[in-house]
């Protein structure tokens, strides 16, 4: 009983002195998150466009050309070594009474908005890879197996893929397919834009097959002063708006559409902001890390601490 | 089979068309029948216009698929509907189509056959033929696949010419009801009735006068089973005048019955003629004159006047210049003459006999020429 009162006054002084040192490296840590926090946000913002090739390519969709044929799902298989029967199997429009997502064997698929009233027209949108200006996906790879290509894809090295999957969380159109049925070499899949047809000199394989030629493939700049043209010419036929111009900080897949695409999120064209979620998250961490600042920082602050800890110590 | 191959070299045109395309099969007939290949097309003509050749083989786009046997004539007399030629031949200028001889390009003359990295807004050639063709066929039957249009060989869809009934000459009425009756909120006359078959056949009102629409699909979508009208359109193009009760009534209303509805009863002959032989079709008000009565009276029957004197009836004086119309004014009697409505009593009496107006005429009454008439015995 005796031996229990000093024990307990010991542990109240240091609870005091506990509480006190806690508050102190609470306002500190405080203090330098608000700081750095906001010399990153208040920093320039480093644009996308500055890493990419200005000739970089894009495809323009016309979903008011589109007729649903489903011919690009078709091409995009054969061109990409998928499974796919023979080309009457277009034809079958069932697969239009539900909503279908990219997979690891199909990576575009066409899905069908009915609209609404009695005299809407369907409107048929292809989904993939948007190829984004700015990809999340990029920026979530812990390896580099995502790359943006400056001159407009994002490729995938399975190579160097770990398997983390952080590019299918990352993804905002949710395009991105994982192989979870490969026991030993899953892979991540998805359009890589044709890229062995495009260093040939081809176009991708949808656009090429597209009968309609609601695809086109060109320069990103080209196809965007055509959208708004074509905007401008057919007055009252399209949304005067075009998607992908910069949703998610802009895409290289880009669509008109004769409807308000906030109808058109059910077919994979969802409302998003003007910012890549990538381009805030780096740019952060990149503004923190500049000249590597913030190492040195928390180094020196450690360093002035001790220093003032010692110095307390010996008087 | 002679005639189908009539058929075809009486199409070549230099169109997209493709006379190499007949079948092996006739190799050894071929040579019985190039005495006609030797002839020179003769483009259909109707009207004076020239329409284009009847069938046209698409075949310059070679893929998956064969080539498309286009029913060129069937397109020509269904874009009588609306748009005529330049529902598909887009570089024509509006009007231009009435010349006897539009300037008719092929369309791979503009249309590359193949286009790869987008500069402009020009589609290829195969771009171009899909949307055009399917501008029309995605709307109506909703129909995108491909064997619709291409089959593996041009012979073996067989024409439509003839087998299908071009709107213009059979305009599908058999789909329409006689009479549509409308609820309408408008009290105390909620009721308008529409006589369908008054206006399509009575009144000789074309389909496309109030079914005029943009596209093939506002009758032939699927969604739609009735061809979709704007009232106040097509309605008021005809009833400019017109008021609420024209049309709005307590209760259903009967059809149009010229006895009933214009106290001008039909007899004899003119119960057979049609509206338009009269009335001006699709003009308001519907009063005829006296010309429509000389389309026939006179005219017709090789006068160059109407002599009143072959009824028993010579018209002296003031008559001579009188409208038919003022004098046949309708009724049971239509035919008959009502001479009490302008000869009351008033002038009959006394000094002034029938056939002598003095003084001022009623209101409304012909004014006739300066100096012939008035004058007193």
């Amino acid at each position: 009983m005796n031996a229990s009162q000093p024990q307990n006054a010991t542990h109240e002084t240091g609870a005091c002195r506990c509480a006190s040192r806690r508050e102190f490296v609470r306002r500190v840590a405080v203090l330098t998150a608000l700081t750095v926090g906001g010399v990153a946000l208040g920093s320039e913002r480093s644009g996308a466009s500055k890493r990419l090739n200005d000739d970089r390519m894009a495809v323009l969709v016309d979903l008011k050309r589109c007729v649903g044929c489903r011919r690009c799902e078709w091409a995009c298989a054969g061109a990409n070594g998928n499974s796919h029967g023979p080309i009457e199997e277009c034809d079958d429009q069932s697969v239009f009474s539900t909503r279908r997502n990219p997979s690891t064997d199909r990576f575009c698929v066409v899905n069908r908005s009915v609209g609404h009233g009695a005299d809407a027209k369907p409107v048929y949108a292809k989904m993939q890879c948007m190829h984004c200006e700015h990809p999340p996906c990029v920026s979530a790879c812990l390896v580099g197996a995502m790359r943006k290509d400056p001159s407009g894809p994002v490729t995938y090295d399975a190579s160097k893929c770990i398997g983390c999957r952080y590019c299918l969380v990352a993804c905002p159109f949710e395009r991105l397919t994982y192989e979870y049925n490969s026991r030993f070499t899953p892979r991540v899949r998805k359009c890589e834009f044709c890229r062995h047809r495009t260093q040939r000199g081809q176009v991708p394989a949808c656009v090429e097959v597209c009968p309609v030629e609601a695809l086109q493939y060109g320069r990103r700049d080209d196809l965007l002063k055509l959208a708004h043209r074509r905007i401008a010419d057919h007055a009252g036929e399209y949304v005067d708006h075009v998607y992908g111009e910069t949703e998610g900080g802009g895409t290289s897949w880009l669509y008109l559409s004769p409807r308000p695409f906030e109808e058109l999120a059910e077919v994979g064209l969802p409302a998003l902001s003007s910012h890549s979620p990538a381009e805030r998250s780096e740019h952060i961490q990149h503004t923190i890390f500049k000249w590597f600042a913030a190492p040195i920082g928390v180094a020196t602050l450690l360093a002035t601490l001790n220093w003032f800890t010692r110095k307390g110590s010996h008087s | 089979m002679v005639r189908a191959i009539r058929d075809r070299y009486r199409d070549h045109t230099d169109l997209e068309l493709h006379v190499n395309a007949l079948l092996t099969s006739l190799a050894l007939a071929a040579c019985t029948f190039s005495g006609l290949a030797a002839s020179p097309p003769t483009p259909t003509a109707q009207a004076g216009r020239i329409l284009g050749p009847d069938v046209v083989i698409l075949d310059q786009v070679v893929g998956c698929y064969g080539s498309v046997r286009f029913d060129h004539r069937l397109h020509t007399q269904m874009s009588t509907i609306q748009g005529e030629c330049k529902n598909c031949h887009h570089e024509l200028q509006a009007g231009s189509q009435q010349t006897s001889e539009p300037v008719i390009r092929p369309c791979r003359t503009c249309h590359e056959p193949m286009s790869t990295v987008v500069t402009s807004e020009k589609p290829g050639l195969r771009g171009a033929y899909h949307r055009q063709c399917l501008s029309c066929h995605k709307d109506w039957s909703h129909e995108n696949a491909c064997g619709y249009c291409h089959t593996s060989s041009a012979m073996v869809r067989g024409s439509a010419v003839g087998t299908k009934m071009p709107h213009a000459a059979n305009p599908p009425r058999s789909f329409a009801q006689v009479v549509y009756t409308y609820q309408t909120g408008h009290a105390p006359v909620p009721v308008v009735t529409f006589h369908h078959a008054d206006h399509a056949e009575k009144f000789g009102l074309q389909c496309v006068d109030c079914h005029g629409g943009s596209s093939c699909g506002q009758c032939h979508g699927s969604k739609i089973e009735r061809p979709v009208v704007n009232r106040e359109e097509s309605c008021f193009k005809c009833h400019t005048q017109s008021r609420c009760v024209t049309c709005h009534d307590r209760q259903e209303r009967p059809a149009f019955d010229h006895s009933v509805h214009t106290r001008w009863w039909l007899r004899a002959g003119h119960a057979a003629l049609a509206c338009s032989a009269c009335h001006v079709a699709g003009e308001m008000p519907r009063r005829p004159t006296s010309d429509s009565c000389k389309q026939c009276h006179a005219q017709r029957w090789g006068d160059t006047e109407f002599d009143h004197a072959r009824t028993g009836v010579a018209l002296r004086g003031d008559h001579e210049y009188f409208d038919c119309l003022e004098c046949h004014r309708g009724g049971d009697q239509a035919m008959l003459a009502s001479c009490s409505s302008c000869h009351t009593e008033r002038y009959v009496a006394g000094e002034r006999r029938v056939g002598r107006v003095l003084g001022e005429l009623p209101t409304g009454f012909p004014q006739p020429p300066a100096g012939v008439l008035h004058a007193p015995d």
